[in-house]
């Protein structure tokens, strides 16, 4: 929630360094939402696919 | 009643729940988007199916909950037959249709363990039902799980309008879209087990499986394509209750609620709590009317919705252990339950068809109608 509220914050305005630094926030949550499920369900999926 | 017909009947009621059960719970993460505008509602409950199909295969902990611990295993078996699994499911897909019919987001989980227990009572006594079980893994998350959403749902409100402005919000609504998928994944690892459970415990009731034993491919893939189907066709009763009904939703309030549900579910799920993902979105959603300033929670249809979640274990029970009475007295009775399920459902069906609600006459606000209430403002004056 914070990093998402924060990519949208500095994803808003003229300075140049603003827009990759949100990309950066978007990114990272992106990739905390996937480690999250990976936590939870990981187990199970690489069990399914057999490895 | 040859077993193997006994089984394929409560196979067949079993998947008809499990359609139910997707098209009941569509809401829990398709109605705020819907409420919003941050996706077109036949969008969002075909992108609800397909999540919900992948969900079913994500996870099997739930399901061993409920085949191998609800009911009590003693020296021979599962000591409940699959006749007394048909009248719980009876109970459970008639209590599950009339809070529909009622347009009320109570829990089909809830529906389909008052069922069972209630048949279960009935047909072999209270000693069937493992108590520890049913306070520890159904009970306690059925309390604990819609506040920790609630809290969760309350905090990220806070910290989403603490750190964004008026005009970046409207943000939000691509958020709302990942969010709202993640739930219906989410809700697909959940509630898709409970239905392989039910199957599972049938297999094994009916000595077509050994007992403590997880569900077999083919039923978690049935189950998985039964409430995708059920999702697509998309309860739009219960979408306008939770989208409109308990609190006005910005995109920035749906985004904080769906994420607060997808966390509270999964980490349920990882734990085999057979919980309700119906209750636990209804508190995210009155967390987050909560959570933003100046936003107010209707407490009358939420007083509503938490009445239907206490009624729901000992209503679903009550009709589940009547079927249990007439199952009870052979093959005679085990027709006569199931076609008076069917003249119930049928009954149903026909009378929501007096007041038809879908996605054309489902209110959809024009898009960033909530992130612009200055405007909105001046034109009341």
């Amino acid at each position: 929630m914070t990093l998402f509220s924060l990519g949208l914050r500095f994803g808003d305005g003229e300075a140049a360094w603003r827009r990759p630094v949100s990309i950066a926030m978007f990114t990272v949550c992106g990739v905390v939402v996937l480690f999250g499920l990976y936590l939870i369900v990981g187990d199970h999926l690489l069990e399914l696919v057999g490895l | 009643m040859d077993p193997l017909i006994l089984v394929a009947l409560v196979i067949a009621l079993a998947l008809f729940f499990d359609f139910t059960n997707g098209f009941h719970d569509t809401a829990n993460a398709m109605a705020t988007p819907i409420a919003t505008g941050a996706i077109k509602p036949k969008v969002a409950v075909a992108l609800a199916a397909v999540l919900n199909l992948v969900g079913a295969f994500l996870s099997t902990e739930v399901a061993k909950t409920i085949s191998g611990g609800l009911i009590r295993e003693g020296e021979g078996g599962v000591q409940i037959g699959p006749e007394l699994i048909l009248a719980g499911l009876i109970g459970a897909i008639v209590w599950n249709l009339v809070t529909w019919l009622l347009g009320l987001p109570s829990s089909s989980s809830h529906a389909l363990f008052g069922g069972l227990i209630g048949a279960a009572i009935v047909g072999a006594g209270f000693a069937v039902i493992n108590g520890s079980v049913l306070v520890s893994k159904i009970l306690i998350p059925a309390v604990l799980a819609p506040l920790t959403a609630g809290f969760v749902s309350y905090i990220a409100t806070k910290i989403a309008y603490a750190v964004t402005r008026k005009r970046q919000r409207n943000g939000f609504k691509r958020g709302q879209v990942f969010t709202a998928s993640l739930v219906s994944l989410a809700h697909g690892t959940n509630d898709a087990q409970k239905t392989m459970g039910v199957i599972t415990l049938a297999l094994i009731a009916a000595g077509f499986q050994t007992g403590s034993t997880g569900p077999e491919f083919w039923v978690i893939a049935a189950c998985a394509f039964a409430i995708a189907a059920g999702t697509y066709s998309g309860g739009w009763r219960i979408i306008r209750t939770m989208g409109r009904g308990i609190t006005e939703v910005e995109p920035a309030q749906g985004f904080s609620a769906e994420a607060a549900t997808t966390a509270t579910i999964l980490a349920s799920t990882h734990l085999g709590f057979a919980l309700s993902t119906t209750q636990v979105a209804s508190g995210g959603v009155i967390g987050t009317g909560l959570g933003r300033k100046g936003a107010s929670v209707r407490w009358r249809t939420a007083g509503r919705i938490a009445l239907g979640w206490l009624i729901t274990i000992p209503a679903a029970g009550v009709v589940g252990a009547a079927a249990a009475l007439l199952v009870g007295l052979g093959p005679g009775g085990i027709i006569t339950a199931v076609v008076l399920a069917v003249l119930a459902i049928t009954g149903i069906f026909l009378w929501s068809r007096r007041s038809r609600v879908d996605h054309r006459n489902l209110h959809q606000p024009e898009p960033g109608v909530f992130v612009r209430p200055k405007k909105k403002r001046k034109a009341r004056r």
